[in-house]
């Protein structure tokens, strides 16, 4: 590899192999990188490249299936580590040399524990403070993180905390050993776009305050473009692309770095952009004055909402602000406390189990998790079967006749109809959410953030398909989400949504420029803000 | 706070009625007469003519009172029970109060030193047999936990018995209920439940192990000490509702070891009373342990939410505010 002055960190021949069934299957194969003084790099991936094993390796971390069969580990000038050697001193290097921080912060703290008790034991551990100083020490590096409230935060529980919040602390955690190497494990891809920015925002500030060298890991184009000064492209174990971030956006050399970022670009095609016109359509679904409320907390407020056919509409807000709720309770998975839902002229509130059962033929809702929403024990074909034998429509011969249309309809082949979800990829287990939404032809489709969890290049083919599908059967589709960027290529109108109350809906196209907001002109300052330099 | 725990209060004491309720009519459903019984087991009347027998049989019936319908005996079990008064055992005539106020504490004192026993037990080898996975002790721990969860509990008695007290003679036979002579069937009861404690906790601890926290707090390098701490306190919850719900076991279901032992508990009692259908001793010991389950699992509750801060903090306004 390149050595410079500055060098700092350098991980060497790097190889790391799997035990799967009997087999050695080779996870990362010759990955060797360094990183300079102050540097931040981003490593970007999809899901199942290699990037959190190598992570993991870089700490001694790795689990027992994982063998590291060749490797080295260098500091500053000292090597600290043979990677394939057992008996490393990690206790020494993790945390005080090389800090992490995770992707889901708020898992990533004791739930039982206060944020001071983690202060107090880490710098006990440590030998950095007595249990009489501790909350002196903890306290400052609270206020460095932009804690306005350092001393009542340190008295709460992670649960008591906001995404964003919990991810400061635990940098806040990871900081106060000094290290000179921060590996960052998709820190903010479990939070919503404002969290994002705020964390993103804490890491390039300390990133400079300190000195540090950060290793950004994610699969997320846009976090690596606003972040990395250099970045390197992890695909299938192996290291295919590194430089510059802005040149290897702007001209990347690899294919496997074309795919990504041409992905990410059928994304931003706006093919919904052109104004439609729905006034004259029939309404299908049409809420008035919908509340919800659990126990005295007040959720949803207010909501007016019209959906016509043929319509995409968008709801957009940020983790927390009742969007799920709201499908949940079109979907009679909540009883609402007032208002109206009507569908096609029926009060769907003031359904009774059966009648709302036979509604679920015209409304069908497709999660976000798309493997924990289908039964782990059962084939493709049974699942998307399923919805039909509920309603007892067909025979059985019909059902699997129209299950396994619609099955090719959304792309899974025939030798895949005997598969279980364990066996399927994640962008696979959510098309057969789809077809089973889809095999009893609703006339609504809600899709509750059904493309969040996905890598981009899948995210894309699902959007694409949805796309194709919409213009196939005709059905209208509630898309709720967090990600402005999949809303706006997607939907005809979007209804920005917070604190369970509308603030505006407006035409896609028109929502950028025309909305006086100050709510959205912050959700589309941070998205953007991030995109910037990524040549769409 | 005070509204939950009125709440709580109301909900328990609807369920006890409730329970008993069922329980009283159950009881008086199932075939078999206790004065029948009674008469039977007294020689100079059962050998006599048959008049004289349903003579009996009546005058009997009816100095119980039951004689009278279901819904009257209902009445007048209601009334005494608001006097705090169990009536008085059909066979001995003794006041049931007293009956179970002497042995319920021998019972109360078995199954708490039991419990013990399969909670040190259950961490002890559980927590080490989880950070010993797939080791040699965590084999031999869990054919350990196999072999004791399916021997008969009585087996396990009977071996302890004749080991300690026949070839040792270190364990004095007779019915006293003393703490020299607890440690015996505390252990075998111990042991019968220990296995169910032991696989609990390694499957808990495996289980919070794999939790990002745990991931977390290595990588920052914690002490190994510390960071079993922190999966062991995330076990706890589950090793609370697993207390109460042994000890009602315990109370409830330690008749046969108490017999092996000759443990004057409340077991054996029952046991008896319900073989000689004594309904007033039936329903006095349904009515005490439905009411000490009760306890027990609000009792739970309780130390459930001082232990998970989400429980008890859930009300509280949300806080979640920086900016």
């Amino acid at each position: 590899m390149h050595a410079t002055t500055n060098m700092l960190f350098e991980v060497k021949d790097l190889e790391v192999t799997y035990l799967q069934g009997d087999q050695r299957e080779p996870v990362l194969k010759d990955v060797s990188f360094y990183m300079e003084q102050n540097e931040t790099v981003a490593l970007l991936g999809q899901s199942g490249s290699g990037k959190s094993t190598l992570a993991k390796a870089m700490t001694g971390m790795l689990p027992h299936s994982a063998r590291v069969t060749s490797g080295s580990l260098t500091i500053g000038t000292e090597q600290v580590a043979n990677l394939t050697d057992t008996s490393t001193p990690w206790q020494r290097i993790r945390g005080r040399r090389i800090a992490m921080l995770y992707q889901d912060p708020r898992q990533a703290l004791n739930p039982l524990m206060k944020i001071k008790d983690n202060f107090r034991e880490l710098l006990q551990d440590h030998q950095l403070a007595s249990s009489r100083d501790y909350l002196q020490i903890s306290e400052q590096w609270l206020y460095a993180l932009n804690f306005q409230d350092a001393k009542r935060v340190l008295e709460c529980y992670p649960f008591q905390l906001s995404g964003g919040m919990c991810q400061r602390v635990c940098l806040a955690l990871a900081l106060c050993l000094k290290p000179s190497v921060l590996i960052a494990d998709e820190p903010t891809s479990a939070l919503d776009i404002v969290n994002q920015r705020e964390v993103l925002d804490v890491l390039k500030t300390v990133q400079k305050q300190y000195g540090l060298t950060l290793l950004m890991i994610t699969h997320d184009l846009a976090v690596a473009n606003s972040i990395g000064d250099r970045v390197l492209i992890l695909n299938k174990g192996k290291i295919v692309e590194e430089g510059n971030t802005k040149k290897v956006f702007s001209k990347p050399q690899d294919s496997y770095t074309k795919q990504l970022l041409s992905a990410r670009s059928l994304l931003s095609e706006s093919p919904q952009r052109k104004s439609v016109s729905f006034q004259s359509k029939q309404k299908l679904l049409e809420i008035k004055g919908l509340e919800k409320q659990f126990q005295q907390k007040q959720v949803l407020t207010n909501i007016d909402l019209t959906l016509h056919r043929h319509e995409i509409m968008g709801i957009l807000g940020q983790s927390g602000c009742g969007k799920s709720t709201l499908a949940r309770c079109v979907m009679g998975l909540e009883t609402i406390n007032s208002g109206q839902m009507m569908y096609k002229g029926t009060d769907l509130s003031k359904l009774n189990n059966k009648k709302r059962r036979a509604m679920s033929k015209h409304i069908q809702l497709v999660f976000q998790e798309a493997r924990g929403s289908l039964h782990p024990g059962r084939t493709a074909l049974q699942i998307v079967m399923e919805p039909l034998h509920y309603l007892h429509l067909g025979n059985r011969k019909e059902r699997q006749s129209l299950a396994e249309a619609f099955l090719k309809e959304v792309g899974i082949s025939s030798d895949m109809h005997a598969r279980k979800p364990p066996q399927l990829s994640t962008g696979q287990c959510q098309r057969i959410a789809i077809a089973r939404a889809l095999v009893l032809r609703p006339e609504v489709l809600i899709c509750d953030e059904a493309v969040s969890a996905l890598d981009m290049h899948v995210q894309a083919q699902i959007l694409k398909l949805l796309q194709q599908l919409h213009q196939k059967f005709e059905f209208a589709i509630l898309m709720i989400s967090h990600d402005i960027r999949v809303l706006r290529s997607f939907c005809h109108t979007i209804a920005v949504i917070d604190q369970g109350r509308f603030c505006e809906v407006r035409p896609a196209n028109a929502l950028e420029k025309e909305s006086k907001n100050a709510y959205t002109k912050k959700l589309f300052h941070s998205a953007l803000e991030m995109e910037k330099g990524l040549s769409l | 706070m005070l509204l939950i725990f009125s709440r709580k209060i109301l909900e328990a004491l609807l369920t006890l009625g409730l329970a008993t309720s069922i329980l009283f009519i159950l009881i008086r459903l199932a075939p078999g007469d206790p004065v029948a019984i009674m008469i039977g087991q007294s020689s100079d009347v059962a050998s006599s003519n048959t008049e004289r027998y349903e003579q009996k049989l009546l005058e009997l019936r009816s100095e119980f009172g039951l004689n009278q319908t279901i819904f009257q005996q209902y009445f007048i079990w209601m009334k005494q029970l608001i006097l705090f008064d169990l009536g008085d055992s059909i066979h001995t005539g003794r006041s049931v109060m007293t009956e179970i106020a002497d042995r319920l504490p021998a019972t109360i004192l078995l199954s708490v030193a039991a419990l013990f026993i399969q909670i040190v037990l259950g961490i002890l080898l559980g927590v080490l047999s989880a950070l010993k996975f797939g080791r040699f002790f965590d084999h031999l721990t869990r054919f350990l936990c196999v072999l004791f969860a399916s021997t008969p509990g009585f087996v396990i008695g009977l071996v302890l018995l004749s080991t300690f007290a026949v070839t040792f003679s270190t364990y004095e036979i007779n019915t006293e209920a003393k703490l020299s002579r607890l440690w015996l069937p505390a252990l075998t009861l111990g042991m019968i439940g220990a296995p169910q404690w032991i696989r609990t906790i390694r499957a808990n601890m495996l289980t919070e192990f794999g939790q990002p926290y745990i991931s977390s707090a290595v990588s920052r390098g914690l002490k190994y000490r510390r960071i079993v701490e922190h999966a062991f306190k995330n076990t706890l919850l589950p090793i609370v509702t697993m207390t109460g719900l042994s000890l009602t076991t315990l109370i409830s279901g330690a008749v046969v070891i108490e017999s092996i032992f000759s443990w004057p508990g409340i077991g054996k009692y029952a046991l008896d009373s319900i073989l000689l259908k004594d309904y007033p001793v039936i329903q006095g010991y349904a009515l005490l342990m439905i009411a000490l389950v009760i306890v027990i699992h609000l009792v739970i509750e309780i130390v459930y939410s001082f232990i998970d801060p989400r429980i008890h903090r859930k009300g509280e306004e949300n806080v979640k505010k920086d900016y």
